[in-house]
């Protein structure tokens, strides 16, 4: 894994995230804005690409950090829960990727589902447990909801992605597991 | 390449780990102080981004406006410019006359007026990105000294106004509040939107006239049903809070006042962070409170668009604000 490479990659990504994301927002009365996670893509494409766990895990909790800080402190948010959150659905994808046949459309929306509903079910938990009683149940259930619905439309957009970082991949990883010629 | 470092990536993964638990048990400054430090870095690649974002959106906007546009008839477009220059003469002996009057009355309008000088500065601000994640609706404005809580206003407000007003009034364009400092870095800060379910304001409801209803007024007799006019029109006191959505909502709004869609939220200047009737939002829907039927739920949206939100003002005021003012 060339780190510096994935460096300046998490610093495009947060720029791009909080930027050009807004184009993809959908606007709803009924749930207010639904958009995509677009690192939760990018974790999964490097979970299923590096061989070694705590290499996934790392990079998952840098692009989990990255986003932790580019989020805003609106409702009394603090940084690290989406850096763990990571750390732990990058482990996970690593772990039950041998299951699964990446260069599959099916698998990488299956893995982007479960990382991104993982990971942001488990940070709006932690950021309302952390914030005690300014949290209502309310507020709670309809951060939920949108969780869901950003872990859907990114697993819907995750094959879109995975197919452009494909053609970049030795770049970043020259020694991925995944073969040129697959 | 490798990381320059004796660490392997294991014990690397382990101290971040700690550190990330850690802050998540610190308080919530400390995280605010991290994301200063990433938004002086964020901010001048994002300012290029949010320039296509906000031009791309307020485009689609304009192409969408002019697609369901109706075809007009040239006739009527001639009869409607004649209209509008007749009125723009007439607007403009109006204005003559204001500043007359303005003129007159500026010195006893202080002491007995209902409008009342609001000294403050105005920091002006453009806003560089949005949130990563959609729960919180927030944006990054670049701009120096800050303070936390204060307000933003896309509004040119006049900041002086002990001080000669300026000559061409319609630097007075129709914008409004938009949300409040959350958090400030050095040369960053963090704005907190209307719709964020954590901004709260004590505001007033406007009704307008123009929409017939009918009001409880108080008689001689008591208090009589009769039709809302200019004369009898009184400001609602009321405190809004962001829905988490897309707008505000305040649920205690008494079903005699009849707030209908069509009225505007505005600033109310008694906490003295926010000068006087700054638009902020306009009722869409009212709805009856299920818990207290003599009570309804008030919905209104934002007046600014705050997805095409760039150029700001925040709201410095030069007078200390009270004790428990609008958070």
């Amino acid at each position: 894994m060339r780190w510096i490479l994935f460096i300046i990659l998490v610093y495009v990504a947060v720029v791009v995230q909080t930027t050009l994301g807004a184009l993809l927002a959908i606007h709803s009365d009924w749930v207010g804005v639904i958009a995509p996670d677009l690192l939760a893509i990018l974790a999964v494409f490097i979970a299923l690409a590096l061989r070694n766990v705590a290499d996934a895990a790392l990079a998952c909790l840098v692009l989990g950090l990255g986003l932790d800080l580019a989020s805003g402190p609106g409702s009394g948010s603090v940084v690290g829960p989406m850096a763990l959150a990571y750390a732990g659905g990058g482990f996970l994808v690593f772990q039950f990727r041998e299951i699964f046949f990446r260069e599959k459309i099916l698998s990488q929306v299956i893995l982007v589902l479960v990382f991104a509903l993982l990971t942001h079910v488990t940070w709006v938990t932690l950021q309302a447990v952390i914030s005690g009683f300014d949290t209502t149940w309310d507020i709670y259930g309809q951060r939920l909801l949108e969780a869901v619905l950003l872990a859907v439309y990114s697993a819907a957009l995750a094959p879109v992605l995975h197919t452009g970082l494909i053609r970049y991949e030795r770049l970043l990883i020259p020694n991925s597991g995944r073969g040129r010629n697959r | 390449m490798r990381i320059p470092l004796k660490l392997n990536t294991g014990s690397l993964l382990i101290i971040l780990l700690l550190l990330s638990a850690v802050s998540c048990a610190l308080p919530q400054q400390f995280s605010n102080y991290l994301r200063s430090r990433l938004d002086l870095i964020l901010a001048p690649l994002a300012d290029g981004g949010t320039y296509v974002t906000t031009t791309v959106r307020s485009r689609s906007q304009d192409l969408e406006l002019r697609a369901t546009a109706p075809v007009v008839p040239q006739g009527q477009i001639d009869a409607k410019d004649q209209e509008i220059s007749y009125l723009h003469s007439v607007l403009v002996m109006q204005r003559e006359y204001y500043e007359r009057q303005l003129a007159e009355q500026r010195d006893a309008k202080g002491f007995y007026g209902e409008y009342h000088d609001f000294p403050c500065e105005l920091i002006p601000g453009r806003v560089v990105a949005a949130d990563a994640m959609p729960y919180d609706k927030g944006r990054t404005i670049r701009a120096d000294k800050l303070p936390n809580g204060a307000f933003v206003t896309t509004r040119e407000l006049i900041t002086n106004r002990s001080k000669e007003l300026p000559k061409d009034l319609s630097v007075l364009t129709a914008t409004g509040l938009v949300g409040q400092i959350a958090s400030a870095g050095e040369f960053t800060a963090r704005m907190r939107l209307l719709t964020d379910s954590n901004f709260k304001i004590n505001c007033q409801i406007w009704r307008d006239p123009a929409i017939e209803r009918k009001v409880l007024v108080k008689m001689p007799g008591g208090e009589q049903a009769v039709q809302l006019t200019a004369a009898n029109n009184s400001f609602i006191e009321a405190r809004a809070k962001g829905d988490g959505k897309k707008g505000l909502v305040i649920d205690d709004v008494m079903d005699s006042y009849n707030v209908r869609e069509g009225d505007w939220l505005v600033t109310r200047a008694s906490s003295l962070e926010m000068p006087d009737h700054v638009r902020i939002a306009q009722v869409k829907k009212v709805t009856v409170n299920r818990n207290n039927p003599l009570m309804r739920i008030v919905y209104a949206e934002p007046y600014v668009d705050l997805d095409t939100l760039r150029d700001v003002y925040i709201v410095l005021p030069l007078t200390v604000p009270p004790q428990g003012g609008a958070k």
